[in-house]
């Protein structure tokens, strides 16, 4: 029996737990010196003058760098007019932003780096920093998307004659004549609000530079070591081979430590300046104000539906905050391209502005985009649902893509590889006694407590890859070699930010060798012995890196049973590889242990170990010399459902693979105050074929737990000059363990893709989108308030106490609600 | 962050007028002032530590006054404009004021703007509307006690007189240490 | 990362203590728990040159009982004053009020005495003590020639806090502990404490203290103090002549005490009125139950 489906715990998490972790900021380095930043604290504002000379007379100080010395020693970050993708992007017209890792005249955001201190230690730098005085000219600032769109508006880049910066279109049919003629049309907003992952750890660098070999070695919290190499390789001058990235353990990503950060290429610089070890490892305050936020964006909608609840037309206007235009911009985009998500819509027109303010970059958080695009289909059936007096469950079965329909094309030219929606769903509410609930709502009412029950699909394509993109690609490469000793080791380029996909890739690899599993160690995040490869993000490690591993491991399999066919004077047709040997697989029983051995009679096995030995040993042997010698491979593997040749293909399509969610949510809701208790959450998860379940599920329960945090908790404030108003864990609210649901199921579904050998589709941003739909839901259910409509994020109790009050309100008023 | 206060002083329009455009008065009544240097017309640099008990920051930077209006009917107003930076950060704030008359008195109207940035924003958010108010109470306190002041004249120097001697001879019985501020 | 220098000292003697703290005072703060006042100097937003420890000064820790009244030392963490069955019986509100500070990591090292002294207006005990009636015993060092002598006085606690963030200490002069008078026997008295934040572990958006009590003519009296709506917090005395009090009477008496309360990105002021309305009836109504609770057990 293989492993591939078996429960396997990460393997790495009793070696975490224990606290026997190595994180960047446990790389030990001898002689270290430790870099702190100068801020700006003004959103925008010009450089008039910086004076260092308080802080370098302190003790212990040994370096200040300003623009100047940075800008002769690296290159700057580049934005600059994407590369041709037909279609899509509006016109540029000369915006360009070049911007060194410190601010050389002009600040755009509140917390940019405009001065770099090393010290011996790092209280020393902190105090450093803080002498360094500058002084700033302040220009109009630039708070909001609103206001970024207002003609005559304040420019929020010095040169650019607007504030647009994308302007990305997709249609299918004729959505503004469909909706005139729609028997019904609703119309309304959908917010998402800017959002930031809060990984446990965050980022760190530790950079130390050899005169002697020329090499820099850069320890980083990252995501991608090999981009990053390729980064810092060019924002240093230095060649790619001079440069070795390594990931050590990483606690925690969701996209937040994608390369392209000031502040690793300032560690880098000053290891190479100083030729000493250089630390930086960031203040929480530090990640909130400048690792990357998110998911800022509204969607105006106009729906124009059928008596049944059909879904006839959608025109979506939507507009997306994306702060200075570096980092993973393409969220926005991201969201554009999955609408209308996971429901056939003939008649349909999305436009996604993006819009540059003077705020931080856009950095990747779990679902890149994809998760705001499901909430605001889930909200929109919701109201159709609402206005056409039909279940909200019903109005989703009626416009999901029919599971027979697949490969599907969707309205921006995005092919879906396969599909059952209405299965997910079905088993959803297999699982949620809905009759049950409700006879619970109504007793519950009684003692008067509102509870209310939601239900939310998601859909979540994985496995990004961008045509001229140094980020996402759909490929991978893995190197699989097994020694004399027939011990099995997998160098990948894929890395792990902590999710556990080095097990399930050590469990194909090892199915793949018939090997017991602890024999296989997995070997990510060094560009030095791995293979090339983009790293984590999502959801790409097991099912392209594992691929990689599969098709490289494939080749070690069939040179050891041609060898293994000589050894045992058999067809290698006739054999497998299992538990450790390569047997005859018609061969009776293996004699028992105590036995004696019969040493004329026929040979059925041979352990695996000793096929690797004689390729090492007797490589000119009569078993051995029709093989080429050795026991390595190393392959790439290219996913499949990419399109990226529209010439020929006749369309672009970016995501090879879409796993779905389904999910039901109860809450309780306090009328009195708003504040919204998660009772229970289950969901059903498809994404193709299940490698460790185990895995599958911790990953979707942490996507859950971010779901219900964007929901509920979660919230980015920006004050009218741009100023952050939340920095701390105290102002940024999450959901702990208190929290979470007492009660939280995940059950599965399996609908295989053909883009992948093993048809997994990929299981890490799931559980984002679902919940937020399904919370949402779930309040408006639990209030019974006719023309209550939640459009806006997070449900925090004072949203909900007005809208209750609003609405209220509006009926007292006599007003239709 | 938009703030409006309003406070009647039992003193005529013109008195008050001429009181809050004085410097050796602003000095006295705008919260928190350490320095106060005139470098202009209406314009001063200033150092002021603003902030609660506990958290006090000292800020940089200058205090102007324009857009007067005095004369004809209507009220007097005039908009006071300050703004500083230090360790905690930047703090700026532009303050719209109106002097009505008020039956024999004057009412004082307040509009003001209140912006922070940097660090103090990032943490303080939650104290900020609070410190605002104590600022703005602060102002009309100190601007009450000045108003006595001016009236009480002769009086007001006995008072002072003995305040200063009582200082005095409470100073003899107490042990300082070196560079304490009393 | 704590970016400015300082010294530090951890006397064993109160009267060592308060010299240090009288020598410059703008310049030293005393340290109890550390979980007010790390957090400040991490963030930046405090840079004291001189740190005075007060957790190995015998006097100001410990938890003892008096004849009307439980003294708390200002260095008892608020798990001791949580957990201590003294406390438990005298004064269950306060016990109530500290379990519910912050998380587990908080009460184990944070004191009552740090908390009141900082007087951040969303702090569990000031609600708590207002409506208990808490005494609270300052010491200073005392001007003049001898060089140990200090003075103490009594603060009533409704003199104690004088605005957002601000006591009535003087400057030097520290909480040394806090006298609580013991409150009547559970047949005769019901408390509650209630804490709304948006999620656990949070500072509150409000909170609210509730004490009710039997009276001889089987009408029952209380009051209820409500933290977090205004910069300091407010007792409102529930209506007398009543042996029980409907949710929205109590509500009323709640709103027309609180007259501008604060506003920030959690609660705008006219969501926080409501919230302090709310909760304070909710603790209203719970420490009714309670006395009836009491009542029946007697």
């Amino acid at each position: 029996m293989g492993y591939i489906g078996q429960r396997i715990p990460g393997r790495n998490n009793l070696r975490l737990a224990r606290g026997a972790g190595q994180f960047t900021a446990d790389v030990q380095m001898p002689n270290p010196c430790f870099m702190a930043l100068v801020r700006s604290p003004y959103a925008h504002a010009e450089i008039e003058h910086v004076d260092v000379s308080a802080a370098q007379g302190l003790p212990g100080v040994i370096d200040i760098a300003t623009a100047a010395e940075v800008a002769q020693a690296t290159r700057p970050f580049s934005f600059a007019r994407p590369p041709e993708v037909e279609v899509n992007l509006a016109d540029m017209d000369g915006k360009r932003l070049r911007e060194y890792a410190l601010a050389e005249r002009w600040v755009g955001y509140s917390g940019r780096p405009v001065a770099a201190v090393v010290a011996e230690d790092p209280n020393t730098a902190a105090e450093a920093a803080e002498r360094v005085a500058v002084q700033y000219r302040e220009l109009p600032v630039v708070a909001s998307a609103e206001d970024a769109l207002k003609p005559g508006s304040p420019g929020a880049i010095p040169g650019w004659n607007d504030n647009l910066v994308f302007h990305t279109r997709y249609a299918k049919g004729d959505a503004a004549s469909a909706i005139a003629k729609a028997p019904g049309v609703i119309t309304g907003r959908v917010q998402v609000q800017r959002h930031v992952p809060v990984p446990l750890e965050p980022r760190a660098f530790v950079a130390d530079y050899s005169t002697r070999t020329g090499r820099l070695t850069m320890y980083a919290s990252t995501q991608m070591p090999h981009t990053d190499r390729s980064i810092l390789a060019g924002a240093l001058g230095m060649a790619s081979e001079d440069v070795q990235v390594i990931q050590p353990d990483v606690g925690g990503g969701f996209g937040c430590k994608v390369p392209g950060s000031d502040e690793e290429v300032l560690v880098a610089f000053f290891a190479r300046r100083l030729e000493r070890p250089v630390r930086w490892t960031e203040e929480r305050s530090e990640y909130f104000l400048a690792c990357g936020h998110a998911r800022e964006t509204w969607f105006d909608f106009e729906a124009g539906y059928r008596e049944d609840g059909k879904l006839l037309a959608l025109r979506i206007d939507a507009v997306a905050d994306i702060g200075l235009p570096f980092g993973a911009w393409v969220q926005s985009s991201v969201t554009a391209y999955c609408l209308p998500c996971g429901y056939a819509v003939d008649h349909c027109e999305v436009s996604m502005r993006s819009v540059v303010t003077n705020k931080c970059k856009w950095g990747g958080y779990r679902g890149f985009g994809k998760e705001a695009a499901s909430f605001c289909m889930e909200r929109i059936m919701d109201r159709i649902a609402d206005a056409a007096g039909l279940d909200r469950v019903e109005v989703r079965l009626c416009n999901f893509i029919p599971a027979d329909a697949f490969p599907y094309g969707q309205v921006s030219g995005a092919l879906l590889d396969s599909g059952n929606y209405q299965g997910a769903m079905a088993k959803l509410l297999a699982l949620v006694d809905q009759e049950a609930f409700r006879q619970e709502q109504a007793a519950a009412r009684t003692n008067g407590r509102c509870l209310g029950l939601g239900i939310g699909f998601e859909l979540t394509p994985e496995g990004c890859s961008m045509p001229n993109s140094d980020f996402l690609q759909g490929w991978d490469g893995a190197t699989v070699r097994m020694d004399p000793g027939g011990r099995v080791t997998v160098l990948t380029g894929v890395t792990s930010p902590g999710s556990g996909n080095e097990t399930g890739i050590a469990m194909i690899v090892a199915d793949e060798l018939g090997v017991p599993l602890d024999t296989v160690t997995v070997v990510q995040g060094d560009t030095d012995r791995c293979p090339y490869g983009l790293g984590n993000f999502s959801s790409r490690s097991l099912m392209i890196g594992g691929s990689a591993a599969l098709a490289a491991a494939r080749e070690l399999r069939e040179k050891l049973l041609s060898v293994g066919a000589k050894m045992l004077d058999a067809d290698p047709e006739d054999l497998e590889l299992a538990n450790g040997e390569i047997r005859v697989a018609a061969a009776p029983a293996p004699p028992a242990a105590d036995a004696p051995r019969n040493p004329g009679g026929p040979a059925w096995s041979v352990p695996i170990r000793r096929v690797a030995r004689k390729i090492y040993s007797h490589a000119f042997g009569a078993e051995t010399a029709h093989v080429e010698p050795g026991l390595e491979s190393t392959r790439y593997f290219r996913i499949g459902n990419v399109h990226h040749q529209p010439e020929t293909e006749g369309r672009l399509s970016f995501y090879p693979t879409w796993p779905f969610m389904a999910v039901a949510v109860v809450v309780e809701v306090d009328v009195e105050t708003g504040f919204v208790e998660v009772l229970r959450c289950a969901a059903v998860h498809d994404c193709g074929t299940v490698v460790n379940p185990t895995l599958v599920e911790a990953n979707t329960h942490g996507g859950i737990a971010q779901g219900l945090g964007a929901a509920l908790y979660e919230e980015l404030l920006h004050d009218d000059a741009a100023q952050l108003l939340t920095t701390t864990l105290m102002d940024y609210t999450l959901p702990t363990a208190v929290e979470m649901p007492a009660e939280l199921s995940v059950a599965h579904q399996e609908t295989p893709t053909a883009a992948t050998p093993l048809g997994a589709k990929g299981a890490g941003e799931s559980g984002v989108a679902g919940p937020m739909a399904a919370v949402a839901s779930a309040v408006e259910d639990a209030l019974g308030v006719e023309g209550l409509a939640l459009m806006t994020l997070p449900l925090k109790p004072e949203r909900v106490w007005r809208s209750i009050r609003e609405v209220a309100g509006a009926v007292q008023m006599g007003e239709t609600a | 962050m938009k703030l409006k206060f309003s406070r009647v002083f039992d003193a005529p329009r013109v008195a008050l007028w001429s009181a809050m455009l004085d410097p050796a008065v602003l000095a006295r009544v705008i919260p928190g002032v350490e320095r106060f240097e005139t470098v202009g017309e209406d314009t001063y640099d200033a150092t002021l530590k603003v902030g609660v008990p506990a958290v006090k920051g000292e800020y940089q930077g200058q205090v102007s006054i324009r857009d007067k209006v005095r004369g004809g009917d209507g009220p007097y107003s005039y908009v006071l404009e300050g703004g500083g930076q230090g360790q905690q950060g930047w703090a700026k704030g532009e303050a719209r004021i109106e002097f009505s008359d008020a039956g024999p008195g004057t009412r004082l109207d307040v509009d003001a703007d209140v912006q922070v940035g940097g660090r103090i924003a990032g943490v303080g958010q939650r104290m900020i509307e609070g410190v605002a108010k104590i600022m703005a109470e602060e102002f009309f306190a100190a601007f009450d006690r000045e108003l006595k002041r001016k009236r009480t004249g002769a009086g007001g120097s006995v008072a002072f007189f003995l305040r200063a001697a009582l200082r005095f001879l409470r100073g003899l019985f107490t042990r300082r240490s070196p560079g304490r501020s009393s | 990362m704590i970016a400015e220098r300082f010294d530090y000292q951890s006397p064993t003697r109160l009267a060592d203590a308060l010299r240090l703290l009288a020598a410059d005072p703008d310049g030293t703060r005393p340290l109890s728990g550390g979980m007010t006042l790390v957090p400040m100097m991490t963030l930046g937003l405090a840079a004291p040159e001189h740190i005075v420890d007060l957790k190995r000064i015998p006097e100001l820790g410990g938890i003892h009982e008096e004849p009307d009244a439980v003294r708390i030392g200002a260095t008892a963490t608020h798990h001791d004053i949580a957990t201590d069955p003294r406390v438990r019986l005298h004064a269950p509100l306060l016990a109530d009020a500290a379990a519910l500070v912050g998380d587990v990591q908080v009460r184990n090292r944070g004191t009552i005495g740090g908390s009141i002294a900082h007087a951040d207006p969303a702090a569990n005990y000031l609600p708590a003590l207002l409506a208990l009636d808490a005494v609270i015993e300052a010491r200073a060092k005392r001007g003049g020639l001898l060089r140990n002598a200090t003075r103490s006085r009594r603060i009533p606690i409704g003199e104690f806090f004088a605005g957002l963030m601000a006591t009535c200490l003087a400057a030097g002069e520290i909480v040394a502990a806090v006298h609580v008078p013991k409150q009547l026997a559970a047949t005769h008295q019901g408390a509650a404490f209630r804490k709304f934040a948006r999620v656990k572990g949070n500072f509150p958006i409000v909170c609210a203290a509730a004490l009710v009590e039997r009276q001889s003519s089987g009408e029952r009296a209380g009051c209820v103090a409500i933290g977090g709506a205004l910069p300091i917090p407010v007792r409102i005395a529930l209506p007398g002549g009543q042996a029980a009090w409907a949710a929205g009477e109590v509500e009323t008496a709640i709103r027309q005490a609180i007259d501008d309360p604060m506003s920030d990105a959690n609660a705008s002021a006219d969501y926080r009125l409501e919230m302090a309305a709310v909760h304070g009836a909710r603790a209203v109504e719970a420490a009714c139950r309670a006395l009836d609770d009491g009542e029946r057990s007697a």
